[in-house]
C-alpha cells in the first residue's frame, strides 16, 4: 500500500509539472502571436505607405504634364474616360488610405491630417482635370493656387514624417517581439529545468525504492547468468577449437592440395573427397562411396602391396599406414599417388581408416630423371662407369653362381679422336662421340650393355657367351661397323677404335678387375698399332701385375721420399768447362735397388705420381745447386738443369711453385734451366707459348729436351722463347765415320745458331763423337765420355779434386776424328 | 463715265491704304518690342540677371522665399514671346528639346510642380496677377496693372541692351 501511494505521488508530481511546463509553453506562444502581429501589421503599414508616394507621384507627373509641359493646346476638355480613370486611381488610393488607418493603432494624427489633405488634393485635381480644355485659366490657378501647395505638402512633409513614424512603430514592434521572446523563452528553460529536476528526483526515488526490491531477485539473475556466461564461453571456446581444428586441416589439405579418404570399415563404404576425385580427372558425383573406384583403377603391380599394407595396418592401430602406387588417371595415364592414413580402432580393432592421397607423380619424374642421370652419360645417353660396374658386378655373381655363364668386356678406344676434336670443334667431337655411340649399341645383343666411361672411351658387357671365337666375332662386327664413314656436320670423317678384351670368368674378385684387364689389352692394340683388338691374356696378366705392384710401390716411394737425385755435368766445348749439371732421379727400391727412370717416369705420368716427385726434384736440385755456388763459386756461376715432364706442364700453377722454390733455396733463376721434350710442348702450344714466356720473364733458361725425337722442325720452335736445343742421343750415337747422322746434327747446330739458341748434344760416349761435335761448333756436350751422371757427394769430390774432364790435344782429336 | 471710274476706283483704294499702313507701322513696331518678365506683386525680387532668370526657366531656382515658391508660366507657343522664351531665355532649344527637358525632370523626380503653359498673353498676364510667386513673359507694350515688371541685366523693356527682344 505504501509503495503505491508512493508511486501515485511520484506520477501526480511528474503531472503537475507536466500541466506547468505545458501552460507556460502556451502563454509565450500567445505573447509571441501577440508581437508577431504587430510587427506584421507595422510592417504592412509601412510597405502601404511606401506605394502612397509613388502612386500620389505618378498623378502629380499626369497633372504636370498635362498642364504644363505638354500643353492643353487644343479646344476641349480632356476625355471623360480619362478622367474617370484619373478619378478611380485617386478613389483607390483614398481607400486604401482609409484601409490603413481602419488598422488598429493607425489612425495617428500625421495619418488622419495625410488622409485629409489627400482628400483636397484628390478634389483639387478633379477640378483641375474638369477645368482643362474649358477654362485653363481656371485649370491653371487651381493647380498652382491649390494642388501644387497641396500636393507639395503631401508628398514633400506629410508622406515622410508618416513614413518615418511607420518605421519607428516597425522598430518598436520588433524591440517588443525580442522582448517578448527572451521573456517567453527563459520562463519556459525555468519550468523545464525544474521539471526535470523534479522528475529526475521522483525517478531517482523510485528508481531506489525499486533497485531496494528487486535486490535479491537481480542477485539470483546473477548468479544465473554467471553460470550462463560460463556455459556459453566453454561453448565458444570448444566451438573455436573444433573450428579452428577443422579449419586447420582444411587448410593443411587445401595447401597440400591432397585428396581426402575416409573408409568405414565396418560399412565398407569409402569416402572420397572432392580433390580425391579431381585428382583422377572425375567429377564429385561421378564416383560411388564403393572401395572398389579406389582399387580398381590402381597399378596391377602396385595393388597387391597397397591391399597387404590396408590389411595388415589396422592390425597395429598405432601406425601409420604408407604407400606409393600408381593410379589411373582419366585420360588413360598413370599418376603416382602417396597414400597416407591412420587407423581408428575400438576394442582393439580397426573400425575406420582415414587419410589422404598425394600426387607425387612430378616427384617421381624427377627422383627417376635424377636415378637416371646418376647412371647414364649426359652426352651420348649410354650408361655410365657406376652403372657398368654395377651390371658388370651382376655378371660376375651370376659366372660364380654358373659354371657355363661367360661373359667378356671390351674396352674401346677411339684412335687419335683429339686429331677431330682440334680439328672439327669440340662440338662436332661430341657429335661423333654420340653417333659412335649409337652405333656400338646397334651392334650388341639385347641384354648387353654399352657403356662411355669418359672422353673417346667405351665399354661393352657382352653377357652370356659360349666361347672368346664369339667374343671376338662380336668384335670384329663392331670394328666393320666403326669403320663406315661418318657424317658430321657435313663432314665425312672415318673413326677406328683400339679394343682390348677380357674374358670373364669366375676367377675375378671385382667388376673393376676385369675392366682394368681389357683396359691393359686395349693398351697392347694401341702398342701394337691401333684400329685392331688384343685379348687380355696370361703375358699381359703379369705385366698387368707387374704395372700394379710398380704403381703401389712409387705411391709408397713417394710417400716414404724414396727417390734420389744424381747429377751429370755440362761441360762447354769451347774451354773445357764444367758449366751446368742436369739433375736425373732415381728411384732406390728396397727390393730391386735402383730402378731407372725409363722403367717407372712413364707409370708416373700416368699415375699423376710424377707431379710430387718433380716438386721434389726441383726443390732438391735447386738447394743443391745453390750450395755449390757457395761452395764453388765460378764465373759464371754454375747452373742447373731440371726435366719438367707433360703432365708437370699442365699444373696451372706451376710457375708459382718454380718462383717458391727459387726463393726458397735463394737460387738465381739465371741458374735454373728447365728441359722440356718438344712433343709436350707442341701437345699444348698455346699453352706452352704463355707458360713459356712467364718463365722466361723470371729470367729462368728454357732448353727442349730430346729434339730430333718428335716431329717438330726448328722452325717451329721459333715461336717459343727458348734459349738452348739438347740434340738426342740417338743422333749423337748414329754420328760416326759414315756419317749416317753427322750432316742431321751439323744442319741442326747451325739452324739453331742461326735461331740465337745454343746446343747441348747428350749421350756422348766416343772421342770421335766429341771431335766431330767441336768440328760442328756444337756448344755443349753431355755423357758418359765426359762424366757419368753421379751423386752429390761424387760430384763434390770430383770438384773438391778437380778432376773435370780435359780438352784433348789437337792430334787426339784428329785420330779421333779418323777413328 | 470715264471720270466716274476713275474716282470710285481711287475711293475704293483708300481703305486698302489703310489697312496697309497699319500693317506696315505694325510690323515695324514688333520687330523692336521687348518682352517684359512680369511677376505678381508678392515677389521679393525687382532685379534679375538673364542668367538668374534662365537659373528661375530652368526649374533650377524653385522659391523666391522659404514661403513663396516659383510658378512658371510660360507663353503659348508660336508666338514672339515663346521665341524669346526658346532663343534668349533656353539659348537656342527646340520646342521638344525643352519638353523632354522637362519631362527628365519631373520622372527624375528633381521638381515636385512644373511650368504652365498659358492660352495666351492676356491669360499670362491675368495668372501673373492672381497667383503668388508667378513669373510670365508678355509683350512690353501690354503689360497689365497689378503685375511688377522685372529689370532684366539693369535694364527695363524699351531699354537700350535689354536683352529680351523679339527679334524679326
Amino acid at each position: 500500500m505504501g509503495m503505491q501511494r508512493r508511486l501515485f505521488g511520484a506520477l501526480l508530481a511528474i503531472l503537475i509539472f507536466f500541466s506547468l511546463n505545458l501552460g507556460v509553453h502556451f502563454w509565450g506562444d500567445r505573447a509571441r502571436e501577440k508581437s508577431l502581429a504587430a510587427l506584421q501589421n507595422a510592417i504592412e503599414r509601412r510597405l502601404v505607405i511606401a506605394s502612397f508616394e509613388k502612386r500620389l507621384s505618378e498623378a502629380n507627373r499626369e497633372i504636370a504634364l498635362l498642364a504644363g509641359v505638354l500643353g492643353t493646346q487644343g479646344p476641349g476638355p480632356v476625355s471623360p474616360e480619362a478622367r474617370a480613370a484619373f478619378a478611380a486611381r485617386l478613389d483607390q488610393l483614398a481607400g486604401e488610405v482609409a484601409r490603413v488607418r481602419a488598422i488598429p493603432g493607425s489612425a495617428t494624427p500625421t495619418a488622419d491630417r495625410f488622409a485629409a489633405k489627400c482628400q483636397e488634393l484628390r478634389a483639387s485635381w478633379l477640378r483641375v482635370y474638369e477645368s482643362f480644355g474649358v477654362d485653363n485659366e481656371r485649370a491653371i490657378a487651381e493647380l498652382s493656387l491649390r494642388a501644387d501647395p497641396l500636393s507639395t505638402e503631401v508628398l514633400k512633409r506629410l508622406l515622410p514624417r508618416w513614413e518615418k513614424e511607420e518605421s519607428g512603430r516597425v522598430q518598436q514592434a520588433s524591440l517588443e517581439l525580442r522582448q517578448v521572446s527572451e521573456l517567453t523563452d527563459r520562463v519556459e528553460i525555468l519550468f523545464f529545468v525544474l521539471s526535470t529536476l523534479v522528475v529526475t528526483l521522483v525517478a531517482a526515488g523510485v528508481s531506489r525504492f525499486l533497485v531496494g526490491v528487486n535486490k535479491s531477485l537481480e542477485e539470483r539473475v546473477r548468479e544465473r547468468t554467471r553460470e550462463l556466461e560460463q556455459e556459453v564461453q566453454e561453448r565458444r571456446r570448444v566451438e573455436a577449437a573444433l573450428r579452428e581444428s577443422e579449419e586447420r586441416y582444411a587448410l593443411a589439405a587445401q595447401g597440400a592440395n591432397d585428396g581426402l579418404w575416409d573408409w568405414d570399415l565396418e560399412k565398407n563404404e569409402l569416402y572420397l573427397s572432392p580433390r580425391w576425385k579431381e585428382m583422377l580427372g572425375y567429377g564429385e558425383s561421378e564416383l560411388s562411396n564403393s572401395p572398389h573406384e579406389w582399387f580398381e583403377r590402381v597399378h596391377p603391380d602396385d595393388l597387391p602391396k597397397l591391399q597387404a599394407a590396408l590389411g595388415t595396418h589396422p592390425v597395429g592401430c598405432d601406425s601409420h599406414f604408407v604407400n606409393e602406387h600408381r593410379m589411373r588417371h582419366r585420360d588413360g595415364s598413370d599418376r603416382w599417388m602417396l597414400s597416407r592414413g591412420v587407423a581408428i580402432c575400438e576394442d582393439g580393432r580397426a573400425t575406420r581408416i582415414a587419410g589422404s592421397l598425394t600426387d607425387v607423380t612430378e616427384r617421381k619424374k624427377v627422383e627417376g630423371q635424377l636415378l637416371h642421370d646418376a647412371f647414364h652419360d649426359a652426352l651420348s645417353g649410354l650408361a655410365n662407369r657406376t652403372l657398368f660396374l654395377d651390371r658388370l658386378g651382376l655378371s660376375l655373381a651370376r659366372a660364380k653362381r654358373r659354371q657355363d655363364f661367360h661373359f667378356a668386356v671390351l674396352f674401346l678406344d677411339l684412335d687419335r679422336f683429339k686429331l677431330i676434336n682440334d680439328s672439327l670443334g669440340h662440338l662436332s667431337g661430341d657429335r661423333a662421340l654420340v653417333a659412335i655411340a649409337h652405333r656400338l649399341e646397334t651392334c650388341v645383343r639385347p641384354g648387353d650393355t654399352v657403356a662411355r666411361l669418359g672422353g673417346d672411351e667405351f665399354a661393352v658387357l657382352l653377357d652370356d657367351v659360349r666361347s672368346l671365337e664369339d667374343v671376338e666375332r662380336l668384335t670384329q662386327q663392331m670394328e666393320d661397323r666403326l669403320a663406315a664413314p661418318l657424317q658430321v656436320d657435313g663432314n665425312e670423317m672415318y673413326v677406328s677404335a683400339s679394343i682390348g678384351i677380357a674374358f670373364g670368368t669366375a676367377g675375378y674378385e671385382r667388376p673393376e678387375d676385369i675392366l682394368r684387364d681389357a683396359d691393359a689389352a686395349m693398351y697392347r692394340a694401341k702398342a701394337l698399332g691401333r684400329n685392331r683388338h688384343e685379348v687380355f691374356n696370361e703375358t699381359l696378366h703379369l705385366e698387368a701385375m707387374d704395372r700394379l705392384r710398380l704403381e703401389t710401390d712409387l705411391r709408397r716411394a713417394v710417400q716414404e721420399q724414396s727417390f734420389r737425385l744424381q747429377y751429370q755435368p755440362i761441360v762447354c766445348l769451347a774451354d773445357g768447362r764444367v758449366t751446368a749439371f742436369e739433375a736425373l732421379v732415381r728411384w732406390w727400391h728396397p727390393v730391386w735397388g735402383v730402378v731407372p727412370p725409363d722403367q717407372f717416369i712413364q707409370v708416373a705420368e700416368e699415375t699423376g705420381l710424377i707431379l710430387p716427385i718433380g716438386r721434389w726434384v726441383l726443390s732438391q736440385a735447386c738447394e743443391r745447386m745453390c750450395q755449390w755456388q757457395r761452395d764453388h763459386p765460378s764465373d759464371p756461376p754454375l747452373a742447373i738443369n731440371v726435366n719438367l715432364s707433360r703432365r708437370q706442364l699442365l699444373q696451372a700453377d706451376l710457375v708459382e711453385q718454380i718462383r717458391c722454390i727459387l726463393e726458397r733455396t735463394g737460387l738465381p733463376p739465371e741458374s735454373l734451366q728447365l728441359e722440356i721434350t718438344e712433343s709436350a710442348i707442341l701437345d699444348n702450344p698455346e699453352a706452352a707459348v704463355e707458360f713459356l714466356c712467364h718463365l722466361r720473364s723470371l729470367a729462368i733458361g728454357l732448353c727442349v729436351d730430346d729434339f730430333g725425337t718428335g716431329y717438330s722442325s726448328l722452325s717451329s720452335l721459333q715461336q717459343f722463347p727458348v734459349s738452348a736445343l739438347k740434340i738426342d742421343r740417338s743422333f749423337i750415337r748414329g754420328m760416326g765415320p759414315e756419317g749416317e747422322r753427322d750432316e742431321i746434327v751439323r744442319a741442326v747446330v747451325g739452324l739453331a745458331h742461326s735461331l740465337g739458341m745454343k746446343v747441348v748434344a747428350e749421350g756422348v760416349e766416343t772421342e770421335g763423337q766429341l771431335a766431330r761435335l767441336r768440328a760442328m761448333d756444337c756448344d755443349y756436350v753431355q755423357g758418359y765420355l765426359l762424366c757419368q751422371a753421379l751423386d752429390a757427394d761424387g760430384i763434390e769430390r770430383l770438384m773438391e779434386r778437380g778432376e773435370w774432364w780435359s780438352r784433348p790435344s789437337p792430334a787426339a782429336e784428329a785420330a779421333a776424328l779418323d777413328g | 463715265m470715264f471720270r466716274i471710274k476713275t474716282t470710285s476706283a481711287w475711293i475704293a483704294l483708300l481703305p486698302i491704304a489703310f489697312v496697309g499702313a497699319l500693317f506696315f507701322s505694325s510690323s515695324r513696331g514688333r520687330a523692336e518690342a521687348s518682352i517684359a518678365v512680369i511677376v505678381h506683386e508678392q515677389v521679393p525680387v525687382d532685379d534679375l540677371s538673364l542668367s538668374e532668370l534662365r537659373q528661375i526657366f530652368l526649374g533650377k531656382r524653385q522659391d523666391w522665399s522659404r514661403e513663396l515658391p516659383v510658378t512658371l508660366l510660360l507663353p503659348p507657343r508660336g508666338t514672339p514671346e515663346r521665341r524669346v522664351l526658346l532663343d534668349k531665355i533656353y539659348q537656342q532649344r527646340s520646342e521638344v528639346q525643352v519638353q523632354h527637358y522637362w519631362i527628365n525632370r519631373l520622372f527624375g523626380d528633381e521638381v515636385q510642380v512644373g511650368p504652365k503653359v498659358t492660352g495666351s498673353n492676356e491669360m499670362s498676364a491675368s495668372l501673373a496677377r492672381v497667383i503668388p510667386g508667378a513669373i510670365a513673359l508678355v509683350p512690353a507694350d501690354r503689360i497689365p496693372p497689378g503685375v511688377k515688371v522685372l529689370r532684366i541685366d539693369g535694364k527695363k523693356p524699351g531699354q537700350a541692351g535689354y536683352p529680351l527682344v523679339a527679334s524679326g
